[in-house]
C-alpha cells in the first residue's frame, strides 16, 4: 500500500505538477495577448 | 555531524543552477512591472488570476519551509501520523473553503483582504485588530529562521545568502507585486514538485528498498514501532490539537487574497481541488523522507543524535549526487522564497491598505497606496529577517502566530460569511480569542515546566496534562463565548 501511495506522489509532483506548468504556459499566452 | 555538514557542502555547478533561478526571478519582475497601474493591479493581480497560475500560487505559497521542514520532522519521530492526523485535516478544511467558503467570498466585490469583510459587517476597530492579527501571522518570521538554518547547512555565509535572497525577492516583488509573486511561483512550485519526486525514489533505494518498513515496526516496544500506525502512539488530545490546526486554512490571508484576485469563483474552487492533490503528495513525501531519516538512524547510517529538523536536508545531502544537490536546494530555496515574497505582500497590504489608509489617511491616492505598499515589501522583509534572530525554536514562533490569527479572526470571519450578527459580536469574539490566547499562555508559563524530551511547555492540572499545542483548543471557545455574549448584548444590527 505504502509502495502504491508513494508512487502515486510521485507521478502528482513530477509529471503532474510539470502539466501544470505547461498548462499555465498555454495560459500565460492568452493573458499577455489579451492585454495587447 | 561534522562531517556530514562537510559532505553537504555545494559545488559550483550547484551554484551555478541557484544562480541561474535568482537571476530568472529578476528578470520576471522587471517584465511584469509595466503591467501595474493601479493598487488592484499591485496587490490582487487586476484580479485575473486563472486556474493554473493559482494552482501554482496556492499550492507553492502555502508551502514553505516551516511545512517541508516541519513535516519530516513530525515523520522522524511520529512516522505517519504525522501525514494522518496533522496534514490530513487541512485537506478536509481546504475542500471546505473551495465548496463554501470561495463562493460566498466572491460575492463582496470589491473586498481585498480580510478586514474588509470585517469592516463591513463589524465596523472600523474589529477590521484593525483583524488587520493587526492578520499582520503578525504574515510576517515571513519563521520563513526567514528556516531559510537562516539552511544557508548554515549547506555552507553558504548566512549573512550573504539572506541578503542576496531578500534582494531578488524584494526587488520582483516591489517590482510586479502580486502578478510577479503569482508568476514567480510558477516556477518555484514545479521546481519545489520534481525536486521532490526525484528525491522520494532516491531516498527509498538509498535506505535499502522497503525493508525499512518491517524492520521500524518489528521493534515491538522501541521507539519506531508505532511509525506505521495512523495514530503514531500520540494522545487523543494531541491528535485533535495537530487535526485542528487545520482550522487556520479558513483564515488564511493567502487563500483570501487569491479568491479576490481570482478571475472567477469556479477557478479557484478547480485550483484548491487540483492543490488537494498536490499538498498530499507533498506531504506524503516529506514524511516518508523524514521516516527513511529514522530508519537511517536506526541502522546507523546516520549519526544516532540526529536532529527530525534537519532530517530531509541530511538525507538528501547524503544521496544526491552534485549538480541534483543544486536542484533540491533550488526546490527548498524556492518553497522559502515562494512564501517569503507572497507573505510580505500581505503583511504590507495589512500595514498600508488595512490600517495606515483607513485611520491615517482616508484620501490616500492609488498611487500613494502603491508607493507604500512597495516600500512596506522591502521593510516587512527586512524586519522579518531581523526579528527571527531572536527566536530560537521554530516550532513554537509559528505556533504562536498562527494561534493569535485563529484566535482572534476564525470565530468573527466565519460569523459573517455565515449568519447576521450583530456588530459588537466581531470585536468581542475577537479580543475574547486574544485574552483567552494569551491567559492560557500565561498561565501555562507561570505554572507548566519544560518537557526536555517532548521539547515543548506542559502544565499538569490534577491528572490532566495541557501542552502548549492545546492553545487554540483553548482559545477558541473563548472566542466563541465573546461573540455569542456581543451579539446577545450588543445593540447596533450588523449592515
Amino acid at each position: 500500500m505504502m509502495e502504491i501511495v508513494t508512487w502515486a506522489s510521485v507521478v502528482v509532483l513530477g509529471p503532474g505538477s510539470i502539466a501544470i506548468f505547461v498548462w499555465f504556459l498555454c495560459d500565460l499566452r492568452r493573458i499577455f495577448r489579451r492585454d495587447e | 555531524m561534522i562531517a556530514l555538514l562537510d559532505h553537504a557542502q555545494l559545488d559550483g555547478l550547484d551554484y551555478a543552477v541557484i544562480g541561474l533561478y535568482l537571476a530568472a526571478m529578476l528578470a520576471l519582475g522587471a517584465v511584469l512591472s509595466s503591467k501595474i497601474r493601479a493598487f488592484k493591479d499591485y496587490f490582487l493581480a487586476g484580479g485575473a488570476l486563472t486556474t493554473p497560475l493559482l494552482v501554482c500560487t496556492l499550492v507553492s505559497s502555502y508551502y514553505g519551509l516551516d511545512v517541508t521542514f516541519g513535516t519530516s520532522e513530525s515523520g522522524f519521530y511520529y512516522g505517519v501520523a504525522a501525514w494522518f492526523w496533522y496534514s490530513l485535516p487541512y485537506y478536509f478544511f481546504i475542500g471546505f473553503a473551495a465548496l463554501v467558503v470561495a463562493p460566498r467570498l466572491k460575492r463582496y466585490g470589491d473586498a481585498m483582504t480580510i478586514s474588509d469583510i470585517l469592516e463591513q459587517h463589524y465596523g472600523m476597530p474589529t477590521r484593525v485588530v483583524g488587520a493587526v492579527a492578520c499582520f503578525v501571522y504574515s510576517a515571513p518570521i519563521v520563513s526567514m529562521a528556516a531559510l537562516m538554518t539552511l544557508m548554515e547547512f549547506v555552507g553558504i555565509p548566512t549573512g550573504w545568502g539572506l541578503l542576496a535572497t531578500i534582494s531578488v525577492c524584494a526587488a520582483y516583488t516591489t517590482m510586479g507585486g502580486l502578478w510577479a509573486d503569482a508568476i514567480s511561483d510558477t516556477l518555484q512550485f514545479t521546481l519545489m514538485c520534481v525536486s521532490l519526486a526525484i528525491a522520494i525514489p532516491l531516498a527509498v533505494e538509498w535506505v535499502g528498498g522497503w525493508r525499512f518498513v518491517e524492520q521500524m515496526s518489528a521493534t515491538a516496544g522501541g521507539a519506531t514501532a508505532d511509525h506505521f500506525a495512523h495514530h503514531g502512539g500520540l494522545s487523543g488530545w494531541m491528535l485533535a490539537a495537530w487535526a485542528l490546526t487545520g482550522l487556520t486554512v479558513l483564515v488564511e490571508p493567502a487563500f483570501y487574497q487569491r479568491v479576490f484576485a481570482a478571475s472567477d469563483a469556479k477557478a479557484v474552487q478547480r485550483a484548491l481541488l487540483t492543490g488537494i492533490l498536490l499538498w498530499a503528495s507533498y506531504d506524503w513525501g516529506v514524511t516518508l523522507i523524514g521516516i527513511i531519516a529514522r530508519a537511517a538512524v536506526e541502522q546507523g547510517m546516520l549519526p544516532a543524535d540526529l536532529e527530525g529538523k534537519s532530517a530531509l536536508l541530511t538525507i538528501c545531502m547524503e544521496m544526491l549526487p552534485t549538480g541534483l544537490r543544486g536542484l533540491l536546494i533550488g526546490g527548498i530555496l524556492s518553497a522559502a522564497m515562494s512564501t517569503i515574497d507572497s507573505y510580505s505582500l500581505l503583511a504590507s497590504g495589512n500595514v498600508v491598505y488595512d490600517i495606515y489608509r483607513p485611520l491615517l489617511d482616508p484620501k490616500a491616492s492609488d498611487r500613494r497606496l502603491l508607493a507604500l505598499t512597495r516600500i512596506g515589501v522591502f521593510g516587512v522583509m527586512v524586519a522579518a529577517a531581523l526579528i527571527s534572530l531572536l527566536f530560537v525554536r521554530m516550532r513554537d514562533t509559528w505556533q504562536f502566530m498562527a494561534s493569535v490569527m485563529t484566535a482572534v479572526v476564525l470565530v468573527p470571519v466565519l460569523g459573517a460569511l455565515f449568519g447576521r450578527p450583530r456588530r459588537a459580536a466581531g470585536l468581542w469574539g475577537a479580543v475574547g480569542g486574544f485574552v483567552g490566547l494569551i491567559t492560557f499562555y500565561g498561565l501555562l508559563f507561570k505554572f507548566g515546566k519544560f518537557d526536555l524530551e517532548e521539547e515543548t511547555f506542559v502544565w499538569r492540572v490534577g491528572g490532566a496534562e495541557l501542552w502548549q499545542d492545546f492553545a487554540v483548543l483553548l482559545a477558541l471557545p473563548v472566542s466563541i463565548a465573546g461573540f455569542v455574549a456581543g451579539n446577545l448584548l450588543g445593540k447596533e444590527e450588523t449592515r
